[in-house]
């Protein structure tokens, strides 16, 4: 290999590196915060960075029996008030980590924060 | 120029590691709880249907092992086998003769036929009642599991006693669970995490650097109060936070001790079980939870490739001798 080729991939290979690099930097500082992913009968609806969230603010969703109001604030988020039997997922309270999601059952919602934990799965 | 268009190809290759592993993942709704599966591969395609094979396994496990609707194989199998030879289905024969295998096995502390007890009690439901002494009794005087008779041949099952009912709750989850594995692993998928309403199955490792890490609920509030590191098995915990109701301010979990008749009173607040089989684990978490802390640890050091966490009242722990501290985390 002559002297040129070799001088030219390592231009190459630094230009790849500094690229690499960039993409990095910009992905982790796009991140923001923990991300509220909301799914009814299993279908996301919702996206909600909790880190970018300034003001509260509630939204409902309707399910397949009901409908459940959903609060969110900087870094939390819950089920204020749902017209379901049970109200687990009201008394389930504020989440603001990935360990444990807000589950109603009759309505078919779920709550998770995703990417929040190193914890795989929680055995309950 | 070429050259370096290729030369620039191959650094790019090599810094990004041309990873090529995707993920789906869906939430189910069955069991009356959450299913949340999520599955790792190189074909999106072969995870959408593994996806769907999975829907296909658990429904049908559902209906026809769910003691709560009227119209499923189970019921109708408790209505009607009171001394006559009833045939079921090959799932459903299965679940009884896995379930009769472990009731055996743990002397009748997991028995498949509290039915009787658990349709009076109905804990974490609207109809729930403390069942009078008079009724209680009716049911210590039933033989249990040994009351329900099988004809591999014929596929048949045949109670021995009116009173008799099955109550597959402490095993379907597990079961189910246990068939969406032997299905991954049917179509080649050597990694995945199955989520059955906290019955958890760590399908092969999470990289090749780390294994799964699968948090054990803190019993006494919302937090994580262990982590479990493992690959290829089920991490099963039965735990008196699970389902419960309350009467003037005692508590009633949903875990019964056929023996009285009554919610296990045995010390231990969460039994946790690591097995290959999540059948097995589910069934030996409920039974290590009713039997206590010193006995349950001896009946899983009995077992080949099981083993336990089990915590107290106080949050004492008891583990199983091959719980080492590179498997068990306590946080």
């Amino acid at each position: 290999m002559s002297k040129r080729a070799i001088a030219v991939s390592a231009a190459v290979i630094a230009a790849a590196a500094v690229i690499l690099a960039a993409i990095c930097i910009f992905m982790l500082g796009s991140r923001g915060g923990d991300c509220a992913c909301i799914y009814s009968d299993g279908k996301k609806l919702y996206s909600i960075n909790l880190g970018a969230v300034t003001e509260p603010y509630e939204l409902t969703v309707s399910g397949k029996n009901g409908t459940n109001l959903i609060r969110v604030e900087s870094g939390r988020i819950c089920v204020r008030e749902a017209d379901c039997p049970d109200k687990t997922c009201v008394n389930t309270g504020w989440i603001s980590d990935g360990l444990f999601p807000i589950i109603c059952i009759p309505n078919r919602l779920e709550i998770r924060i995703e990417n929040a934990t190193e914890i795989d799965g929680v055995a309950q | 120029m070429k050259k370096a268009f290729f030369l620039f190809l191959a650094a790019a290759m090599l810094l990004c590691g041309c990873d090529k592993e995707c993920s789906v993942s869906e939430t189910l709704f069955v069991f009356d709880t959450v299913l949340t599966v999520t599955l790792y591969g190189e074909s999106g395609t072969q995870l959408e249907e593994a996806i769907d094979g999975i829907k296909i396994i658990t429904d049908s496990i559902n209906k026809c092992a769910s003691a709560h609707n009227p119209d499923s194989e189970l019921s109708r199998l408790n209505s009607s086998a009171y001394n006559c030879d009833i045939a079921v289905s090959e799932t459903l024969y299965e679940i009884i003769k896995t379930g009769l295998y472990y009731s055996e096995l743990t002397d009748g502390t997991l028995d498949i036929t509290l039915g009787y007890l658990t349709e009076k009690w109905a804990i974490g439901t609207e109809r729930f009642s403390v069942p009078d002494e008079e009724y209680i009794g009716k049911y210590k005087e039933l033989d249990g599991y040994r009351a329900v008779l099988t004809d591999d041949e014929n596929r048949t099952v045949r109670f021995s006693d009116d009173k008799i009912r099955l109550d597959l709750g402490g095993i379907a989850k597990g079961f189910a669970a246990e068939k969406c594995d032997e299905y991954l692993r049917y179509l080649g998928i050597d990694k995945a995490l199955l989520d059955f309403g906290g019955n958890i199955v760590a399908v092969g490792r999470k990289s090749e650097d780390s294994q799964w890490k699968i948090g054990i609920k803190n019993p006494l509030d919302n937090g994580i109060f262990a982590a479990v590191s493992c690959e290829n098995k089920s991490v099963v915990t039965s735990g008196n936070y699970e389902r419960y109701s309350t009467l003037d301010g005692v508590r009633y979990h949903h875990i019964l001790d056929g023996k009285t008749g009554y919610p296990s009173d045995s010390g231990v607040i969460s039994a946790t079980i690591i097995a290959e089989n999540s059948a097995e684990a589910d069934c030996l978490s409920t039974a290590v939870f009713v039997l206590g802390a010193e006995k349950g640890k001896s009946l899983i050091e009995s077992i080949d490739g099981a083993e336990a966490v089990i915590i107290d009242e106080n949050l004492n722990v008891t583990a199983t001798s091959g719980i080492t501290d590179d498997i068990l985390e306590i946080l």
